[in-house]
């Protein structure tokens, strides 16, 4: 399996002689670690993967088919154990983001919540019952009256009228 | 090319000595046929033709850096 990955390599590189390939056992599969000119790097992970993962779909089967299992990785790691350290300088950008944790302190202020209690002071509305002013309301009616009054100056308006026609 | 075709067949078939690839120039295009043993039939297709769509990606690349193009056929 090691020739298959040396060989698909080699034919997709600009520089065959600098594949190289080395495997490692690892409890119940092989690792392959594939190493390329670093100009070659593209050629062998193609867009989106697709060249690494076509060499990956053959290279698992060709291992089913002895039996075992195979993982194919691609990059400088070399020595195998000189890789992974690499791989988690990466992650401690990750740890940056952390730095959003600290505004957690501001769910304290939840504590604030305590102020409901001055909702109470509601009992205030009573007061309410100073809408007894309604009484208001019938100082209104006194305002109909004057409304009676109205038709009165109509019938000086018919009066109006018959200066009219006399014209 | 055609010793990339016959080293990915053999690698994955129950039947590495039944594998026969065929080159054939077409117009701007190489047409490999790439001939194996009944029962691995199905072995270089795989699900959903996979496998053969696996050898099919590498050999356009192999084929480009010879400025080139190349066409798989199985069967």
């Amino acid at each position: 399996m090691k020739d298959l990955v040396t060989h698909m390599a080699q034919a997709i590189v600009d520089y065959p002689d600098q594949v190289v390939v080395t495997e490692e056992m690892a409890d119940d599969h092989i690792v392959y670690h594939l190493k390329v000119a670093d100009s070659d790097m593209g050629k062998v992970i193609g867009k989106q993967g697709r060249i690494a993962n076509a060499m990956r779909t053959l290279l698992k089967v060709a291992a089913i088919r002895k039996g075992t299992r195979a993982i194919l990785e691609i990059g400088e790691g070399v020595s195998p154990r000189g890789a992974p350290p690499r791989l988690l300088d990466e992650p401690r950008l990750l740890d940056e983001p952390r730095l959003l944790d600290e505004p957690r302190l501001l769910d304290e202020p939840r504590l604030l919540d305590e102020p409901r209690l001055l909702d109470e002071p509601r009992l205030l509305d009573e007061p309410r019952p100073l809408d007894e002013p309604r009484l208001l309301d019938e100082a209104r009616l006194l305002d109909e009256p004057e409304l009676e009054p109205a038709p009165e100056p109509d019938l000086d308006l018919e009066s109006d009228l018959e200066p009219q026609s006399e014209l | 090319m055609k010793e990339l075709i016959e080293y990915m067949a053999r690698s994955i078939v129950d039947y590495p000595d039944q594998v026969v690839v065929t080159e054939e120039r077409e117009d701007d295009r190489i047409v490999y046929h790439l001939k194996v043993a009944e029962s691995d039939m199905g072995k270089v297709i795989g699900k959903q033709g996979r496998i053969a769509n696996a050898m099919r990606t590498l050999l356009k690349v192999a084929a480009i850096r010879k400025s080139d193009r190349a066409v798989l056929e199985i069967g």
